[in-house]
This record gives C-alpha cells, sequence and structure tokens, in this order.
C-alpha cells in the first residue's frame, strides 16, 4: 500500500498545450468559445466591462488558434 | 545473426493527465461536472475511457492504456452496491488494474478513492482502508472541496486556487455553459468538450494555477 505522499509533479499551467492536446476540431473549438462567451459585446454593458470581456475574447480565441 | 529485440521503453505518465473511473449515469451528473471543473481549475485534464468512442480500442485496452498515461487517478466507488440490489464491479476492477500497473512499473503516481457514505467502503474493501476515502455524500460542494484539498496536499511550487474560487466555475458552468452545450449537443455531451469547456471557463474567470 501507498501510504506517503509523492512528488508528482507541478500543474500544468501552460493552457495552450492542454487545448492543442486534445486535440479539437474547428467546429468544436468555435462551440466552446461561444458558449464560454453566450451574451458577449451587448451595447448595454459598460464600457469598461466591455473592453474587459473582449480582452478575454481575444485571449481565448488565441488560446484555441481561431 | 540473430537481432535482439531492445528494452520496450515505458511511457512517462503525464503529470497533467488525470484518469477518472468513475460511474456514468444520470444522477452522477453533477459530481462529474463538479470533478470536471475542479480538475480543469488545479491544470489538470480529466481523461476518462468515454473519451476515445470512435478510436475501435477494446474498452478495458483503452483504460490500461489511459492508467499507464496518467500520473493521477480519481476512483469513485459510491456506486458499487449498484440499483435492485446488483453490485456494479467496475469500478473495484478498473481501481485494482490501475493500482497493480502502476506498482509493477514502479512509476510515481496518486490515487484518490471516493465513497459515497463515510466508511462505506471499509465494509466491503477492507484492503483500501491505509488509502482512507473521502465521502462526497454525492455533494458537488463536497467533491469540489475533497478534489481541491487533495491537489493542495501535492508538493507544488504553484499556487492554486481555492475550494470557494472552483465552486464559482462550477455555479458559472452549470447556470451558463451547460444549458448552451446541452442546446447543441442533447444529452451526450463529447467529453473533450466539457473538459476544454471548463478550461477556457477557468481561464476567462482567472481561476487557475499560478
Amino acid at each position: 500500500m501507498i501510504v506517503k505522499r509523492l512528488p508528482v509533479g507541478a500543474p500544468a499551467t501552460d493552457v495552450k498545450a492542454i487545448i492543442d492536446s486534445l486535440k479539437f476540431s474547428s467546429e468544436q473549438k468555435k462551440l466552446m468559445l461561444k458558449v464560454i462567451f453566450p451574451k458577449r459585446f451587448k451595447s448595454r454593458v459598460v464600457d469598461a466591462k466591455r473592453s474587459k470581456q473582449e480582452k478575454k475574447f481575444e485571449e481565448i480565441k488565441k488560446l484555441l488558434s481561431l | 545473426m540473430v537481432k535482439r529485440k531492445g528494452k520496450r521503453k515505458r511511457q512517462t505518465p503525464s503529470k497533467k493527465d488525470v484518469f477518472l473511473n468513475i460511474p456514468f449515469d444520470d444522477e452522477y451528473e453533477p459530481l462529474l461536472y463538479a470533478m470536471v471543473c475542479s480538475l480543469a481549475c488545479m491544470g489538470r485534464v480529466a481523461r476518462c475511457a468515454r473519451e476515445t468512442s470512435a478510436t475501435g480500442q477494446f474498452r478495458l485496452q483503452k483504460i490500461i492504456t489511459l492508467a499507464k498515461n496518467c500520473a493521477f487517478s480519481i476512483h469513485d466507488l459510491s456506486r458499487m452496491p449498484g440499483k435492485r440490489g446488483i453490485p456494479r464491479n467496475n469500478m473495484p476492477f478498473e481501481l485494482g488494474l490501475v493500482y497493480a500497473i502502476n506498482h509493477m512499473a514502479k512509476s510515481k503516481y496518486e490515487i484518490l478513492i471516493l465513497e459515497g457514505k463515510k466508511y462505506e467502503t471499509q465494509k466491503t474493501l477492507s484492503d483500501l482502508n491505509a488509502h482512507d476515502p473521502k465521502a462526497h455524500r454525492n455533494n458537488p460542494g463536497h467533491m469540489i472541496e475533497i478534489v481541491v484539498d487533495w491537489f493542495h496536499s501535492i508538493p507544488s511550487s504553484h499556487t492554486l486556487p481555492k475550494p470557494a474560487d472552483v465552486k464559482r466555475i462550477y455555479r458559472l458552468f452549470m447556470l451558463d455553459s451547460l444549458p448552451s452545450l446541452r442546446k447543441q449537443w442533447g444529452k451526450e455531451i463529447n467529453f473533450k468538450v466539457l473538459v476544454g469547456t471548463a478550461h477556457l471557463l477557468s481561464v476567462k474567470e482567472g481561476v487557475r494555477p499560478t
């Protein structure tokens, strides 16, 4: 029985590497982007929040290589 | 001249992959989503036999391949008694398989064993007593706390998110992401898409290891 804690390694902080390793089709990538940003860039959203969302959107789009 | 076969090198288990040995039924779904969200926030990738349904491999072979390649595994034995008195033996069988593979290969690995109620496993599987199974009480919140605590107890130079942050991601996933995924995929959501969505959500909300 293994009872002692083993140093099994650090978590993966590179999300791009994780996304690439999952090998998504471009259709799946587009779907995920839509799921993550369901009500994106609505005009009633205040400017500061909107620009923050846009920044995140671009970041995730880059992660997905879209 | 007789060619000598070289010793086949074993692939090192991936430190970011976590093999899930869990039941797949409708009642278990909230717990599965809680687990996937927790792993995503911890910078780990949930892997299970369900993700490779189209590869033509036998189910058992798929499980062996996955178990060999993952440095972590989570085994939920809460559904072992089964319904109508029929026991479900897949989970304890796969746990034995994973244990044997890693033990024989002398690889560094970690196993988390889950049960529904505290001390439930002790009654039927006393060999596991030293592993101290954790009871999730069929509650996604408890599931998140157990998984997050497990990763916090593993030596790491990174700062990991706290259970409260992971619970926020889980709530967002259940309220916003899951209905959209259901609309597109119906009842059977592709497992990889599920995992990918949880990772992207954790990036969007900034709940990642730093």
